[in-house]
């Protein structure tokens, strides 16, 4: 029998399997980096027809949001306004400014101007607006900083593991319903005694049952200590009595 | 040969980083789906085009010449159907359209309970929709008022406190269909809520008005 393999195929199985280990890490490592709305959403900030400016709207001028996503409250789609919304102001305020020809031209012929849509959920997730605007989950809580964005970009994943983070944590996001449209909202800026006594009549407690039964649960001495998110969610969750659903009917139908 | 796969190996590495760059980066690339299962389906989605239909239009409009089920025909009252006349904001009743026939009615209608939660909501909803421009305290003077081209009418002008000119089926008339430079905002605040703006709006007349009043006598 004549000697086949050379000397070097020795250690040929070894360095293959080798190289084989790194390349399996590496693109585990980038399928694990990039194969997630982390990567594949957040960032999304697609051109729109018009230039619209919500940090000029409502930082700006102060509008609400409400004033033309008028049916978030209502309804499970948070309604982009109609063109008409837009011309409420625009008949007058900067009628002129090349920006808005679009506006203009749709109101001429009825032709709705063609919002380009950044947070889409996939058909089978049925997301639902007013549940969550409902129950004190703010819109900066999903869709980021929205009021300071010259253009609106995604800001948050999205993904199934983002929701269920706060579907089994509610207490970290929840804040008073009153809040829900102030994006600049901090847990700090809440006043205790306002949120207690209005807390106190959604659970059906007096005020004083559930000032010491929180104060005993989140240790806080003094009525003027800044309250913590930790405090503002858990007292409004039990409130509340905020159980989101973690199985898959809650939101896939 | 592990020193060549290696040197291929950085490379391949920094060419896939440099192309896909790092998480966050805003782009007008739409999002990848990677798994597209069944993530867009073929139905009628809100506010999105349809290819379904010819004009492209997802939401229908009623067939010409067809009549909802419960609306009532205006002037047709046999038409009545088993639905509450109001099921649908087009009927012709006063609380639906503050007239009665020709004539603004005056005083809110009997499917409104006027009361603190009404007022209450009025006034959030004054607050969103109306004090832009007529200011929170219904002045005139709101954010979007710097901006305009003409003054923006008080609340408090004596026109509109005179309930003779200015009825509570004029003020809903107003809100529905805009008046003058004012939009309409029929599509963007329910017929409930516009009567509740309505309420608030006497309200704050009146908080305002002692002025007035005591400048009357």
């Amino acid at each position: 029998m004549g000697n086949f393999f050379p000397r070097w195929s020795n250690l040929l199985p070894l360095k293959l399997a080798f190289c084989l280990v790194v390349l399996g890490l590496a693109v585990a490592c980038a399928m694990a980096y990039y194969f997630t709305p982390k990567y594949t959403r957040v960032g999304y900030m697609p051109s729109q027809p018009v230039a619209f400016d919500h940090s000029i709207h409502v930082t700006q001028l102060g509008l609400d949001c409400r004033y033309c996503h008028s049916f978030v409250e209502e309804s499970p789609h948070s309604n982009v306004p109609t063109t008409q919304t837009c011309y409420n102001c625009h008949s007058v305020v900067q009628k002129d400014n090349p920006k808005l020809a679009p506006v203009h031209e749709s109101m001429e012929t009825g032709e709705p101007i063609h919002w380009v849509q950044i947070h889409q959920p996939p058909d089978y997730v049925f997301f639902n607006h007013s549940v969550h605007i409902a129950r004190g989950v703010s819109c900066q809580r999903c869709h980021g900083q929205v009021d300071e964005m010259e253009t609106v970009y995604h800001a948050e994943p999205h993904s199934m593991g983002w929701c269920l983070n706060c579907h089994r944590a509610p207490e970290k996001h929840l804040r008073p319903q009153r809040e829900v449209f102030n994006l600049t909202w901090k847990p700090e800026d809440e006043d205790r005694e306002t949120f207690y006594r209005e807390t106190a009549d959604l659970a059906g407690l007096s005020y004083e049952e559930l000032l010491g039964a929180s104060r005993e649960k989140f240790g806080f001495e003094e009525m003027d200590e800044p309250m913590s998110q930790r405090e503002v969610g858990g007292v409004l969750k039990e409130a509340w009595g905020v159980s989101p659903p973690e199985g898959c009917a809650g939101c896939h139908r | 040969m592990i020193k060549y796969f290696l040197i291929c190996f950085v490379l391949a590495g920094l060419l896939v980083v440099a192309a896909a760059l790092v998480r966050g980066v805003r782009t007008d690339l739409p999002p990848w789906e990677i798994f597209p299962d069944m993530d867009r389906q073929f139905k009628v989605r809100f506010q999105q085009p349809s290819s379904f239909f010819a004009d492209g239009v997802a939401a229908r409009l009623p067939v010409a010449g067809t009549v909802p089920m419960g609306y009532e025909i205006p002037g047709k009252p046999a038409a009545r159907g088993g639905i509450a006349p109001g099921a649908f904001t087009h009927a012709a009743d006063y609380y639906n359209t503050g007239r009665f026939g020709e004539f603004f009615g005056d005083g809110m209608p009997g499917e409104i309970a006027v009361g603190q939660e009404l007022l209450a909501r009025g006034r959030a909803r004054f607050d969103i929709n109306c004090a832009p421009c007529h200011g929170t305290a219904g002045n005139g003077m709101g954010a979007v008022s710097k901006y305009w081209a003409t003054p923006i009418t008080s609340l408090h002008d004596p026109r509109i406190l005179d309930r003779a000119q200015t009825p509570d089926g004029a003020l809903f008339f107003t809100i529905t269909h805009g008046k003058g430079l004012m939009g309409p905002y029929g599509g963007n605040i329910t017929v409930r809520d516009r009567w509740a703006i309505v309420a608030y709006v006497r309200s704050l007349q009146m908080s305002q008005s002692a002025g007035g009043v005591a400048q009357a006598e």
